[in-house]
């Protein structure tokens, strides 16, 4: 083999018990696996033709890290959510850095590699479009549709539970026939805006099929149960609760409310936002199908107003306790 | 019973002949018949090169690659921290 170092990219042809082979010796360059591996997982092993240990560090960076973590998140308690989410951007992060160096050091030591059959620029593009184009993406999607997905609010119809500027990550895996919660009273919820359903818009569910909501002087009232007395002194602030949850409201002192009453109908949610003088919401825009119900948001995870970050919201529950 | 290349039938028979009974002093006399040393260079059938050396990357395929690389780059970016990408509700 030492003809084979001195002309390093070369055919050859060997005779083994009769039978002729022809191959090619294509030393490795280090640096073309290591940029292969850092614009894939795995690809610089396929360069280096570790099929094996390509298809585990592929796997151990799309289909387990971050799913794996996001899942965990929501199994959680909600004050780990932002720490288990950032675990899954380290995970991933490490398992690539790994491959990276990896990559680069099999690829110095692979100076004779004879060249595999399969492993044409064909290959490597088809592999590339195949997990980078498809793979990766789907896996996002899918994580983003079902798991976990960060919203930004940028109105104050929700103020004191969620001020503007706040960015938070709501649990997908709700309000579905395989997910794990539902859609109760009192909730926080993301869902598609019925008058325009390019958009999402967050508020609280107060009333489910069937409810009977009235709105008065005196606050919102649930077939008769009034959730908490409206208040009309100072900032208009007031405390509602329901089946064992409390929650902040805000109404304006000054407004003269008119006596409203809707019998909620099958299938539909009526919705509240938290800033009852200042919010579009059912009272406007009428009650929201069941279906179009998608997130439960769970917890700050950045704020930023006009005075700059709200680090004391940083980590902060949404749903009421 | 899978059927035999012709490689595998010489192995096989090669394997099933008795060893042959080498006479005394065999390995004297052969180091005592070459004439001369073989040369490092000497290219044999099984190391010979049978085709040139491939030819210089063209520039085209490093731009190929380094459009590839930023693509992959960012979409390894996308993909890490996609969950973290804030949808607006209002």
């Amino acid at each position: 083999m030492n003809n084979a170092v001195q002309q390093p990219e070369s055919a050859y042809r060997e005779t083994i018990l009769g039978e002729q082979n022809d191959y090619i010796i294509v030393p490795r360059k280090p640096i073309f696996a290591a940029v292969m591996s850092a614009i894939l997982p795995g690809f610089g092993q396929i360069y280096n033709g570790q099929i094996n240990k390509a298809l585990w560090i592929f796997i151990a960076f799309c289909l387990i890290a971050i799913p794996l973590t996001v899942i965990i998140a929501l199994y959680l308690p909600v004050w780990m959510t932002v720490f288990a989410l950032a675990a899954g951007v380290l995970i991933p992060l490490m398992i690539w850095g790994y491959g990276i160096i990896d990559a680069w050091r099999n690829a110095r030591q692979l100076k004779n590699y004879r060249l595999k059959p399969w492993q044409t620029n064909g290959m490597y593009t088809v592999v590339f479009l195949v997990c980078s184009m498809l793979i990766l993406p789907s896996m996002i999607f899918w994580i983003r549709d079902n798991q976990v997905k960060a919203f930004h609010t940028p109105s104050g119809s929700m103020i004191p539970t969620v001020q503007r500027g706040d960015m938070m990550f709501a649990d997908m895996w709700y309000n579905c026939p395989w997910c794990r919660t539902s859609v109760s009273r009192g909730d926080v919820s993301v869902f598609v805006y019925p008058n325009n359903r390019t958009q999402y818009y967050i508020k609280r569910v107060v009333g489910l099929p069937g409810d009977k909501i009235k709105i008065s002087n005196n606050g919102v009232s649930i077939n008769g149960e009034l959730l908490g007395q409206r208040s009309t002194t100072g900032q208009g602030e007031a405390t509602e609760s329901y089946n064992g949850k409390s929650w902040q409201v805000i109404w304006d002192v000054n407004e003269d409310i008119q006596e409203d009453e809707i019998t909620v109908e099958p299938g539909h949610a009526f919705v509240l936002g938290d800033n009852r003088s200042k919010s579009n919401d059912s009272r406007l825009f009428g009650l929201v199908p069941l279906s179009d119900i998608v997130g439960l948001p769970r917890q700050i995870w950045f704020s930023k107003g006009p005075d700059g970050i709200r680090w004391s919201r940083l980590g902060q529950s949404i749903q009421p306790q | 019973m899978k059927k035999q290349t012709p490689a595998e039938q010489k192995l096989d028979a090669l394997l099933s002949s008795s060893t042959v009974d080498a006479p005394e002093n065999f390995s004297d006399q052969v180091v005592a018949r070459i004439s001369a040393q073989p040369q490092n260079n000497v290219s044999t059938e099984a190391t010979r090169p049978i085709s040139p050396t491939t030819p210089a990357t063209p520039i085209w395929q490093w731009f190929a690659l380094g459009t590839a690389s930023l693509a992959g780059a960012f979409q390894m970016i996308g993909f890490v921290f996609g969950i973290w990408a804030a949808t607006t509700a209002g």
